[in-house]
């Protein structure tokens, strides 16, 4: 990082200093010194970096380019510790088959009232969905991370909701909104334990503490791109029971990501998956 | 405190974690034995190669990285010790180490990017569920058995995040005797460093 000049070393700030040309266009970061480059390349040939003073996520003060695009990499081989999780991130990315992901996408479904969950039963009327944040593919957008301590707002469309499952049918259920009512319970019952609760809904039982299921999402319900779409529910998104502690793992894994990269609310990222 | 199932904290448990730093993620395991060096020999640890310090000093080490697991380990009340991790995350199968026997667990977990939080329990190396609150008075939970313990803190209306992790600590603090407080992070504890693949 370009932080010396005339041997002025500790010019740069822990704040950044914006500079913007006469037509409004960012050019880059001043250079605070004593000394200045020559001709009118002082402020062009500053440092892309933006420099936090406040708290990031954790970190507080640090400095991060803020041109270089943030890509959160998992390695299907390489973070056995969270492979479900990665699978999962690797199915609902891939449009050729990210029809058969859960729920499934149909026309006419309105998403806007998520306490009933598309019919988990294939009726060939389902579409791939378009997933955003793939690296790997240089049309996807990015991901853009929300506010922390909002990610409830996405999870809120699949979870923590009174579920109204296979209305019209034989066997309509209705399930009680808890913190443990999710659609995985639906869509995926038969990772859950046999035991369910007196309105149908499968429940731990007793099991090896290694066998919990959780239900992961994609695109990430830290992200601006989750379940609840702009707010009214969307149906391009992935649901995926998985392992507890692979999900455990990646949650802690994003957060890191988060916190070196410091992508805080509104920030892009990507994610890859790689071999 | 004695258990007491309607007892409430003098202070929000929440806000106390904020407060000590832990308000972006929170990973806390309740074992019922008073026997700090037995729960290091189940983590995999030598007892003797713990580190006595209070929780400042334990929390410089305080997510070094998600897979390095460190943790803090003492007395949290009458018969339940403590382990707060400091560092990575404590894998399902450690969580059956502690419980075997007849050890009871609880495991409070709170990772603000990626996990709203919930409280899980099990006991004898068999996960029983999550403790939650139910959405009224006697609703259905997962966990039957700590009914008594979720009175006047029912899922009722619309609960942040935050509000409902901490309702998860007064239910873990009504269980075990002991709410998380000021004292409680003034204690001093033993730092291990768990090593992977144990």
């Amino acid at each position: 990082m370009l932080t010396r000049f005339h041997n002025n070393r500790a010019d740069l700030p822990l704040w950044s200093y914006e500079i913007v040309g006469a037509e409004g266009k960012r050019l880059g970061v001043a250079r605070h010194g004593y000394d200045r480059l020559p001709g009118n390349l002082g402020t062009l040939a500053a440092p892309y970096y933006r420099c936090d003073r406040e708290k990031v996520i954790n970190h507080t003060g640090g400095c991060v380019n803020d041109r270089a695009h943030r890509v959160f990499e998992m390695s299907d081989s390489g973070n056995p510790e969270f492979a479900e999780v990665t699978r999962h991130i690797k199915s609902a990315l891939d449009p050729s088959i990210n029809k058969y992901t859960s729920p499934p996408l149909r026309p006419g479904h309105d998403w806007s009232k998520p306490e009933y969950p598309p019919s988990k039963i294939w009726d060939g009327r389902e579409q791939p969905k378009t997933i955003p944040g793939n690296w790997n593919v240089a049309s996807s957008p990015p991901l853009h991370k929300r506010p922390e301590g909002t990610s409830s707002f996405n999870r809120n469309f699949f979870s923590n909701l009174e579920m109204n499952i296979d209305v019209g049918t034989a066997n309509p259920m209705r399930w009680s909104k808890s913190p443990s009512t999710n659609y995985c319970k639906y869509y995926f019952r038969d990772q859950y334990g046999k035991d369910e609760n007196n309105e149908g809904m499968p429940w731990a039982g007793r099991g090896p503490r290694s066998n919990k299921v959780e239900c992961d999402e994609y695109p990430f319900a830290s992200t601006y791109q989750g379940a609840a779409g702009s707010g009214r529910g969307t149906g391009h998104y992935s649901i995926r029971a998985v392992s507890g502690g692979h999900n455990d793992m990646h949650g802690r894994v994003l957060k890191a990501f988060y916190d070196k990269y410091h992508v805080a609310t509104h920030h892009a990222f990507w994610v890859s998956v790689v071999p | 405190m004695q258990e007491n199932y309607r007892a409430l904290p003098e202070e929000s448990q929440w806000d106390l974690l904020t407060e000590h730093g832990l308000g972006s993620w929170f990973s806390c395991q309740w074992v019922d034995t008073a026997d700090s060096d037995e729960i290091a020999r189940r983590l995999g640890v030598d007892p003797q190669d713990g580190v006595l310090c209070d929780f400042q000093t334990a929390m410089q080490s305080y997510e070094t990285s998600p897979e390095q697991l460190v943790v803090w380990v003492g007395e949290h009340s009458v018969v339940w010790s403590t382990i707060l991790t400091i560092s990575g995350v404590l894998p399902p199968h450690l969580i059956e180490a502690l419980s075997a026997e007849g050890q009871r667990v609880l495991e409070a977990y709170f990772v603000g990017e990626a996990d709203p939080g919930k409280l899980m329990y099990t006991h004898d190396s068999e996960y029983f569920g999550e403790i939650f609150p139910p959405s009224a008075p006697g609703g259905w939970m997962e966990v039957p058995e700590f009914e008594a313990h979720a009175s006047g803190l029912e899922l009722i209306g619309e609960i942040s995040d935050a509000e409902l992790f901490d309702r998860y600590m007064c239910m873990a603090g009504r269980i075990t005797g002991r709410f998380i407080d000021r004292g409680w992070f003034a204690s001093t504890r033993t730092l291990y460093h768990v090593p992977q693949g144990v």
